[in-house]
């Protein structure tokens, strides 16, 4: 209906961001031996060229998913920390439905990819809002649990039982050619999914704020004892917001496979279900707020890789980046209330 | 068989202790793990270089507890959300000790050591001569014994001391420590600390036992300990029975890949799987439990 | 040791918009017994929660003897002397008491162990002393509200302060004919104890204080010695000039005969509803019979309720008092749908409705307002409009969408009618408490629902406040809809209900007919002394 956040919040997302940039200014000209270039590389990333602004973009809507499933777990109070194995389940299972049915018409088989990834995704994290439904098990260490078990199983699956044998990478079998979406910029890896990323956004945001359900998740996440109360049946929200999380999740991984990889590759989607948590936490849990957010932080690692080429090594960036801004974003983040204990010490006291 | 259950448990038991003592004061540590970590790479660079295992120790707890200790300020001071902190201090162990070991050693892949120093092997001269706990205290390392020592002083301090009063009570009702005067932040902050020091011995006690950092060397074992502290009930004794229930858990499926020539990528995946069964089980237990208890009223 | 003075004291609290104190001058002299008075909502609480270190003030000094003290948490008054006795005891229930009593004070050992034997002979000592028996190794869930507060005063002794605040103390010795309280209170004086009584109860304040404050509106009126003064005169300086006496008759203990008489506004709705439609009644909207609650043997949260049994006529407005921890929460909860009886059996016009889900409780009509306004009752952090439409939402949608136009008719349509000055849109923690209260009532009342349980009416209100929820539920029993007050307050069920129930322990102590009995009467059925089946 209304955000009814106090707009100095966003003043401190603004800090947050600007001081994790700077971070990254001091840092990586530390790291390798020519400072200059290695610091033009992270600030230029995305502009250098065409390509890298497709590969950007295609990220970015990536992304933007990954964080609007983020989004509406938190929105409903629930701690979805099986973003990984989510969004690798959803790859796998795009991937194999998909090699399942070579034959099928493109766009037949693309319906069906997504709603096999999204299924998988929302399955594994529906089971965590089950358990936590039925025997008060804590989502946050199950839906960690199953992911990294699925993750490490998958792992196996594509290194192994999977493994194309004519690729030399740890890879599945690719897709046929009529599931692929188009491509948007070639020889960049934009395709359709931005698009769908940008349209879940509206339909996120509709969702969450003018339809019933959304309100009922809404306010079992902001005070699940006033939902109670109002007769929402709050039982169902421990599992609809993780289906959906997970759900979300999936597609991503889903969407990775269609439009991007066309293969499940070991540890190729690995980082985006934290990456979820932290654009989530930039776009201050709102939806409308992802694609800033989504952009935001996909230009600082997308920066940050970019200036690994020029350093003399290269590793994953990707953990200390998002742990940088998770660690500035969070410090005062005063309108996340997930598990927050609801009064002041004053109310509790007072009469 | 059970001698190196024992071994396997201990860095569980160690990292369960320390995670029991944030349990009850009512803070969910998530980042046991990346404070683990932080540790074994700590203790592996310090150890390895310096070739002294104590030095190393010393260093991984250090580091390890600072480590806790800042995030746990942090979170509690800043008003950062807790789980978000401690998620960011997992994030940032993995590829913290990334860069670091590059910086340091120029790899980030296995670092190996010339002249480790092995750990010395400790029997306990009478213990070890009673037949059933032949196995507990023969030929262990000193990590086996600092862990099996600090599950009665956990015990100690939670329930015959002060702290582990101030700890309980800011668990159970924080508001009523505060207006008797006692801060309670601090006690969290420092439930925490406690944390991070048992994690950094958790985490030499990894690498020593190897003789050498491997990236991700803890797989996982710092959520493992932290699922074990709620199937141990969130007491001392409790947490040690469900490290060697997992400890055995993880030996039999080690000892599954000899025998049935499991892969070794699907063994990783095997700890997690059987904590989160393990789980599934505890709470729906716990949950008949508390039904029973409802309809038993008196 | 010496006198406090509290200088200049200014706090203002955002989230509600209140500023609780403004300016607040008060001296508290070294051994004194020194009562603060005011109604609800004065600053007589808060003032006293800055001098314990609770919350600090945003302007403002605490001296002592001249001294500049510096107070910024409950250990650093403790630290100077200073300790209070809240109103919600904070304890931790699942230690024993003396855990509780000792927390934050522990004798040691010289190696570092609990000393527990002599904390347990220095507590059975001032247990002798004062009088204040009870058992030190129970747990402390299974205590009474009586029992939190004898923990809380026994740990300030056991702490050795010297300046003891006491909120609301007579809560629970009201009209008890021993009057501990006040042996108690003579005891700590004769000890050199200086006292803080917190009340809005003037004869309580006359009778035990030296001297009494009146706090008005977050402001300091005066302080007199209280032998220089009369009740009425206490009690026009603290309701202040612009209210005639009407209201603060009604406290005092002249016995009280109809209470209509010394009601205005709603009064003459209450009585209409109470001729007309009593008999037109098909039957009961409400009917209990024998409805038992046992609490689980580890969680005693809620007291046991033992075979309540009463019914409610359409148009009646029913109160169920009693003193605190008699059954008057589990009661809530319990036709609230929150807790499941555990016999017994809960009838709504004629059928069953024990066991069935809140939401079939609320689409069958049955409002609610529960004593945790701000917990239960509302969503601080969502918007007006969210919490209005709370029990509405799901007739504004069509196929699963809600439809702004008819929300923000809705929605505009209650704020005009509970005149509650606020826009949709504005985050419902930064209205006042009396708007938030509006909120809720409005949503409550707005779908006319046949049967309002309504808990603790007039809390946290004013004067406007509480007629504005008065004329409310008369409106309601005049149309034809049954209400069940549940409220600790005599004078509110004297006030606004047709008939009383009083609990004692669990149990129905009496049933009465308003216009048949007096306040001390009701006192002695809440307090166990009579009965009346």
């Amino acid at each position: 209906m209304h955000d009814t956040r106090p707009a100095s919040t966003f003043l401190s997302i603004g800090v947050a961001i600007a001081a994790a940039i700077l971070v990254m200014i001091i840092a990586l000209p530390m790291l390798s031996d020519s400072p200059a270039r290695t610091l033009s590389a992270f600030l230029m990333g995305p502009f250098r060229n065409w390509f890298y602004m497709g590969n950007f973009l295609n990220r970015v809507g990536l992304y933007i998913i990954a964080g609007l499933a983020m989004v509406i777990a938190f929105q409903g109070g629930m701690f979805n920390l099986g973003g990984e194995g989510q969004v690798y389940a959803g790859a796998l299972s795009t991937t194999i439905f998909l090699l399942s049915v070579p034959k099928l018409i493109g766009p037949v088989g693309v319906i069906g990819a997504v709603c096999v990834a999204a299924g998988t995704g929302a399955l594994i994290a529906g089971l965590s809002g089950l358990l936590k439904m039925k025997w008060n098990t804590d989502e946050l260490i199950s839906s960690f649990l199953l992911s990294s078990s699925l993750v490490y199983s998958i792992d196996y699956l594509v290194s192994g039982p999977l493994r194309n044998a004519e690729s030399f990478l740890l890879s599945s079998s690719e897709i046929a050619r009529q599931f692929r979406l188009p491509q948007l910029l070639p020889p960049s890896h934009l395709n359709l999914s931005l698009l769908a990323a940008v349209l879940l956004i509206g339909l996120g945001y509709k969702y969450l704020f003018h339809t019933s359900s959304g309100y009922e998740l809404r306010m079992t996440g902001l005070n699940r004892e006033f939902a109670r109360y109002g007769g929402i049946p709050v039982q169902r929200y421990y599992v609809i917001p993780m289906a959906l999380s997970g759900g979300l999740y999936g597609l991503a991984g889903g969407l990775y496979v269609l439009g991007t990889s066309f293969a499940t590759m070991q540890g190729s989607t690995s980082g985006m279900g934290w990456n979820g948590i932290a654009i989530a936490l930039i776009a201050r849990i709102h939806p409308l707020l992802l694609l800033p957010a989504a952009i935001i932080f996909t230009y600082l690692e997308f920066g940050a890789e970019n200036a690994m080429i020029y350093a003399d090594f290269s590793f994953e960036f990707g953990a200390v980046l998002q742990a940088i801004v998770l660690f500035l974003v969070t410090a005062r983040f005063s309108g996340f209330r997930v598990l927050r204990k609801k009064g002041g010490r004053h109310a509790a006291l007072d009469s | 068989m059970l001698h190196s259950i024992v071994e396997i448990m201990t860095p569980f038991l160690l990292a369960g202790l320390g995670g029991l003592f944030t349990e009850r004061a009512g803070v969910l540590n998530i980042a046991l793990e990346g404070l683990m970590l932080i540790g074994a790479f700590s203790a592996a660079a310090v150890a390895g270089t310096s070739g002294n295992l104590l030095l190393g120790t010393v260093a991984a707890v250090g580091i390890s507890a600072t480590a806790a200790y800042l995030y746990a300020t942090a979170a509690l001071h800043l008003k950062a959300n807790i789980f978000i902190a401690a998620l960011a201090v997992n994030l940032l162990a993995i590829g913290g000790t990334q860069i670091a070991a590059h910086l340091l050693f120029g790899t980030k892949g296995v670092i190996e050591f010339a002249g480790f120093p092995s750990l010395p092997s400790i029997s306990i001269p009478l213990l070890s001569s009673i037949p059933v706990f032949k196995d507990f205290f023969t030929d262990h390392s000193p990590f086996v014994y600092i862990a099996f020592l600090l599950v009665p002083i956990s015990a100690w301090l939670l329930n015959a001391t002060p702290f582990g009063m101030y700890v309980k009570a800011a668990g159970l009702n924080s508001t009523a420590l505060f207006t008797r005067g006692v801060a309670e932040q601090k006690i969290k902050v420092l439930a925490i600390t406690i944390s991070g020091i048992t994690c950094g011995l958790a985490g030499a006690s990894l690498s020593f036992n190897l003789g050498a950092y491997v990236p991700n060397i803890t797989s996982g074992r710092g959520w493992i300990a932290l699922v074990a502290i709620f199937l141990g009930y969130k007491r001392p004794y409790g947490v040690f029975l469900v490290a060697l229930l997992f400890a055995a858990a993880e030996l039999a499926a080690q000892n599954a890949q000899g025998i049935a020539g499991a892969p070794a990528s699907l063994l990783l995946a095997f700890p997690f799987f059987i904590t989160f069964i393990g789980m599934i089980i505890f709470s729906a237990l716990h949950a008949l439990f508390l039904r029973l208890q409802e309809k038993n009223r008196y | 040791m010496g006198n406090i003075d509290l200088v200049d004291i200014t706090k203002y609290f955002p989230e509600n918009g209140v500023t609780a104190n403004s300016a607040v001058n008060l001296r508290i002299e070294e051994g004194e017994i020194h009562a603060i008075v005011g109604e609800n909502g004065s600053g007589k609480s808060t003032l006293m929660h800055i001098l314990s270190g609770l919350i600090r003030p945003d302007k403002g000094s605490i001296r002592m003897n001249g001294k500049a003290l510096r107070i910024n948490s409950p250990h650093e008054a403790l630290e100077q002397g200073i300790g209070m006795v809240y109103q919600h005891v904070q304890l931790v229930r699942e230690f024993t008491v003396l855990e509780n009593i000792i927390l934050g004070r522990e004798p040691r050992t010289w190696w570092g162990r609990i000393n527990a034997a002599q904390a347990r002979s220095r507590i059975q000592a001032l247990i002798q002393e004062y009088n204040l028996q009870i058992d030190l190794d129970r747990p402390a869930y299974e205590l009474s509200t009586e029992g939190e507060q004898k923990i809380a005063l026994l740990a300030l002794l056991y702490a050795g302060v010297n300046y003891i605040i006491l909120d609301e103390p007579a809560t629970l010795f009201e009209e008890d004919e021993t009057d501990l309280l006040h042996r108690v209170l003579e005891k700590l004086r004769s000890h050199n104890y200086t006292l803080i009584l917190i009340t809005h109860k003037l004869r309580e304040a006359l009778h035990y204080a030296d001297r009494v404050s009146v706090m008005r509106g977050g402001r300091w009126i005066s302080t007199h010695f209280t032998h220089e003064l009369s009740q009425s005169e206490l009690s026009n300086l603290m309701v202040g000039s612009e209210y005639k006496f009407d209201h603060g008759h009604t406290h005092r203990h002249t016995p009280q005969q109809a209470p209509e008489n010394t009601l205005p506004a709603a009064t003459p709705t209450v009585s209409t509803a109470k001729t007309a439609h009593k008999p037109e009644g098909p039957g009961p909207i409400l009917k209990l019979q024998n409805l038992t609650y046992r609490p689980a043997v580890n969680s005693a949260a809620l007291p046991a309720l033992k075979e309540v049994s009463f019914e409610v006529q359409p148009g009646e407005a029913l109160a169920v008092t009693g003193i605190r921890e008699n059954g008057l929460e589990t009661l809530e909860q319990l036709l609230s749908g929150f807790l499941l009886p555990s016999s017994g059996d809960i009838l709504y016009k004629g059928s069953s409705i024990a066991g069935r889900s809140i939401r079939e409780l609320r689409s069958r009509r049955i409002a609610y307002i529960p004593t945790e306004r701000m917990l239960r009752g509302a969503s601080l952090d969502s918007s007006v409009a969210e919490n209005m439409i709370l029990l509405n939402y799901r007739d504004f949608h069509g196929w699963g969408r809600l439809k702004k136009e008819e929300i923000e008719h809705f929605t505009g349509n209650l704020k005009q009618q509970f005149n509650i000055k606020a826009s949709p849109k504005d985050r419902l923690s930064g209205l006042s408490g009396g708007n938030i209260q509006r909120v809720i009532i409005s949503r409550e009342i707005i779908n006319s629902p046949q049967l309002l349980i309504f808990s603790e009416p007039s809390w946290g209100l004013d004067i406007t406040g509480r007629e504005f929820v008065f004329e409310k539920i008369a409106e309601l029993t005049s149309r034809g809809s049954a209400v069940v007050i549940i409220t600790s307050d005599i004078e509110e069920a004297l006030e606004c209900a047709d008939r009383i129930v009083v609990m004692y322990r669990g149990a129905v102590n009496g049933i009465v007919q308003t216009d048949l009995v007096d306040k001390p009467a009701i006192g002695r059925l809440m307090l166990g002394v009579d009965t009346h089946a």
